[in-house]
Parts: structure tokens; C-alpha cells; sequence
């Protein structure tokens, strides 16, 4: 009897043990998004696969396949006069499972949309995966850019652009940055027809400090007999 | 003064640790990989920083796991093999009495194990690699506490297994903590029945969640985690080390030896 009452107790103890740890679990979660927002993240079920098994080690292997990456993109080869294509196809899936890995791997998403969009001329599947990129990192300014490029020069959105490149100058941390983006915007007003947008932009760039000349430079190209350069 | 039985075998473990080798070998070996990472120079400017604190935090985290599990099967499992165990209990001691020693010292000869790691991944942050060293610190603490849950479950684990299939038995407790992620998102992709919905919810909340203690993303990408974060994973921490420990003390009275 005496046995049965001590092993009753126990189990009482272990239960609100256990509701204890559900209780404390539900008070960890309403913290996790500060702490960790890749919860937030809507990631694919292959995703959340290798997420899982990999654990806390998922970071680490992220960085280390970024080696390998930054190897291929900058030790581009050459066979037969051309570059060589089975290390830029090797390339991209490597960049998807950093990624999937990191999602705040910005420098992987940069580089997958460049080289889905310069290289591999898909635009398309380049702006899926900058906008991505973007969702999972808001105010990353290379990604942004990045998506403004690909809608201004490959899919010809110039509307979508122009926000994007907006965007991407409210974002720049730095003032090549920001000149970058305004340059951007200049030429995408010229795309759509608005040369005085286009010379607001540019005389926009010469309050950057240390752009003045290039502002002139570029308002006098803009006005002056070569100015149909722009469009090119 | 006579001191707690709890801390002499605390300390007895503490002296253990040191004594085995272990413990040192692979805390010289953190330390070197963490020092080495730090030296690694990349393409991209920014990179660098990421890397560093990536690599260190990770090492941390796998040394931190391989030396509690190696502290934590030779303990109580190790001195049951060995029949030491009537020796102890021979002694003036209770059965909780030594499980929660095993479960002190351990946890303070981990803390004592990762403290050079830690202390490497500060100087680093302090001297040129940039970021804050407080959330560094923080991060640690978490993944100690980690290790403490770890301790914990091995040690419940060790009041009735061998050392292997306590240590085989712990890693996989590790890695299911890791894998209910993906059991319940597909659990609610596959099926709209709430039963299997409700199990897979109910397995979330009751099993031990690893990624609580995983703030590598703020530390990497230089973010504050909130004081109250730490307080209510400490909660976790206890609630979840104070289930196991009690199982197996629970188990451990029960034995005949």
C-alpha cells in the first residue's frame, strides 16, 4: 500500500514536472522571434529537413560551403578560350543550401540572383530569389539593389524597379552605396521617358559628399549632345 | 566543518575530470580550433567577423556536448561497471544525495571546460573582430545551461543503462530535440487530423528543445538578446534538469546493489 502511494507521488512529481517544462517552453516562445527570427522564416520541408539534422552546426557548415563558393566565383577557369560552366552549375546549389542553412546569409543571396541573372539568364528565378532574400532580410541593401537591376534591365518592370531602387537608396549604409542606388534610379527614369526625374536624380547625387563632380559630370552628359549615351 | 555530502562528490568529480585528461585534451583542442578560425582571411570584407564568432560559438557547442557527455557516462554508469558503486554508498551518503553531486560537479567542470573557449571568443570580439562581448557571454551562459540539461538527461539515462547505452541513448535525445522541428511541420503538412496534429504539438512543448539555447544568429548578426530571454530559458533549463534528475534518482532508489 505504502509502495503504491510512494510510486503514486512520484508520478504526481514527474507530471507537474512536465507541465513545468511545457509552461516555461510557451514563456521561451513568445522570446524565440526576438532571439532567433529564422522561426519566422517560411522554409520548405526538404529545408527544414537538413536544418534539423544538422542542429547548432548548421551555421558553421553555411560558412564553410561559402568557402568553397567564394573559391569558384573568384577562381573562375578557363578551358578552351571559355569560362567553365561545371563550376558556375556547381555553384548555385551550393548557394541554395547556405541558404537554407542561413537565412540571413546575405552574400549568398546576392550572389545566387547575380549569377542566376547574369550568368545563367534567368531572370525570373534571380528575382524569386531575391525577394526572398529580402523577405527574410528587409533592409539588406545588396539584395535590394540587386532585385532593381534585374527588373530594370533583364524583365524591363521599370515601375517595379524604380520602387526597388528607391528602396535600395533609403537602405544604403555607406555613400558609394547610396550613389550606386540614386545612379541606378537615374537611368531607370530615363527608361521610362523622364530625363527631368532623371536630372533630379542626378543632381541628388551631388549632394553626397565628394560626388559633386560626378553629379555635373553626369548632368552634362545627360544634357549635352551625348547625352543619348544614357539610354544605352 | 563538515562539508555537504553533495559537494565532496562535486568536487570529487571536478578532481575526476582533471585527472582523466579528457577534459583538458579537449578543451586545448576547442581553443586551438576557435584560435585558428580567427586567422582565416576571406575575399569579402564582414565575412570574417561572421565566421569567427560562427566558428567559435559551434566549437563551443560540440566540445561543450562531447565533454559532458564523456564527463557524464563515466560517472554514475562508469562507477556501477566498475563496483565502486558499493563503496560510495556505503558510505554516509543518500542516493540523491550522489546523483546530484554527479549532476554539481559536472556542470561546474563543464563551465570550468568551456570558460578558456569563451574567454578566447571575447578577447577576439574586445581586440579587432567587432560585436558585442556581453552578447558573447550570453551566449555561452545559454550554452552551459545546455549542457547542464545534457548532464541531466545522461545522468537520468545512467541510473539504469550501461555507459554506451547511456551515451547513445543521450545523443539521441539530442538529435530528436532537433528533429521535432521537421516531424511537426510535416506532421501538419501530410495529415489534417487534429489527433496527430495534437501529438505532434504535444511532443514539441514535452521534449526537450535544444534550440532554446541556440543564440548563435544574434551573436553573429550582432543582436541584443533580451535579459527576460535569458530568464525564462534558466526556467526551462531547471525545470527540464529538475525532471531528469528526479526520474533518475526516482530510478536509481529503486536499484538493488
Amino acid at each position: 500500500m505504502l509502495a503504491h502511494a510512494a510510486r503514486f507521488r512520484t508520478a504526481l512529481a514527474l507530471a507537474a514536472l512536465l507541465a513545468c517544462v511545457a509552461g516555461t517552453q510557451i514563456l521561451v516562445d513568445q522570446y524565440r522571434p526576438i532571439v532567433n527570427d529564422e522561426a519566422d522564416v517560411p522554409f520548405t520541408v526538404a529545408a527544414v529537413v537538413v536544418r534539423s539534422f544538422l542542429g547548432q552546426v548548421r551555421g558553421l557548415l553555411a560558412d564553410f560551403l561559402w568557402l568553397r563558393v567564394d573559391e569558384y566565383q573568384h577562381r573562375r577557369r578557363i578551358v578552351g578560350g571559355d569560362l567553365l560552366r561545371s563550376d558556375d552549375e556547381a555553384l548555385m546549389p551550393l548557394v541554395r543550401l547556405i541558404t537554407w542553412l542561413n537565412p540571413h546569409f546575405v552574400e549568398a543571396y546576392a550572389l545566387g540572383g547575380q549569377w542566376l541573372a547574369f550568368h545563367f539568364a534567368r531572370p525570373n528565378e534571380a528575382i524569386a530569389f531575391y525577394e526572398e532574400g529580402i523577405h527574410n532580410n528587409p533592409r539588406q541593401y545588396d539584395l535590394i539593389y540587386g532585385a532593381a537591376w534585374v527588373y530594370w534591365a533583364f524583365l524591363h518592370q521599370n515601375e517595379t524597379a524604380l520602387a526597388a531602387a528607391q528602396r535600395a537608396a533609403t537602405a544604403a549604409e555607406d555613400d558609394l552605396s547610396h550613389f550606386r542606388a540614386l545612379w541606378l534610379q537615374a537611368h531607370i527614369y530615363m527608361s521610362m521617358g523622364n530625363r527631368a526625374a532623371a536630372l533630379q536624380t542626378f543632381r541628388e547625387v551631388g549632394r553626397i559628399p565628394g560626388y559633386e563632380r560626378t553629379s555635373s559630370v553626369l548632368i552634362q552628359r545627360l544634357l549635352g549632345p551625348h547625352g543619348g549615351e544614357l539610354h544605352q | 566543518m563538515i562539508a555537504s555530502p553533495v559537494f565532496v562528490v562535486a568536487r570529487q568529480v571536478m578532481k575526476e575530470a582533471g585527472r582523466r585528461r579528457t577534459l583538458p585534451v579537449l578543451v586545448l583542442f576547442g581553443c586551438a580550433v576557435i584560435l585558428s578560425s580567427a586567422f582565416l582571411s576571406f575575399f569579402q570584407l564582414g565575412v570574417e567577423v561572421k565566421f569567427f564568432k560562427d566558428v567559435a560559438i559551434t566549437v563551443i557547442f560540440l566540445f561543450g556536448t562531447v565533454a559532458t557527455l564523456i564527463l557524464v557516462t563515466t560517472q554514475l554508469s562508469g562507477e556501477i561497471e566498475s563496483r565502486t558503486i558499493y563503496n560510495i554508498l556505503s558510505k554516509p551518503i543518500r542516493r540523491w544525495e550522489l546523483v546530484t553531486g554527479k549532476f554539481t560537479g559536472t556542470i561546474l567542470a563543464i563551465a570550468l571546460a568551456v570558460a578558456p573557449m569563451v574567454a578566447i571568443l571575447v578577447f577576439f570580439i574586445y581586440t579587432d573582430r567587432g560585436g558585442s562581448m556581453l552578447e558573447a557571454v550570453k551566449a555561452a551562459y545559454l550554452l552551459w545551461l545546455a549542457f547542464a540539461v545534457l548532464s541531466a538527461i545522461a545522468l537520468g539515462i545512467a541510473s539504469f543503462s550501461s555507459s554506451v547505452v547511456t551515451g547513445a541513448l543521450t545523443v539521441l535525445v539530442l538529435v530528436v530535440s532537433y528533429l521535432k522541428a521537421a516531424v511537426t511541420t510535416y506532421l501538419a503538412l501530410v495529415t489534417q487530423s487534429p489527433v496527430v496534429n495534437s501529438l505532434g504539438q504535444a511532443m514539441y512543448y514535452l521534449l526537450p528543445n535544444f534550440e532554446n539555447f541556440n543564440t548563435r544568429t544574434a551573436v553573429v548578426h550582432d543582436r541584443i538578446v533580451p535579459w527576460a530571454y535569458l530568464g525564462r530559458t534558466s526556467l526551462y533549463a531547471l525545470a527540464l534538469a529538475a525532471f531528469f534528475l528526479y526520474l533518475g534518482v526516482q530510478i536509481f532508489e529503486e536499484r538493488e546493489f
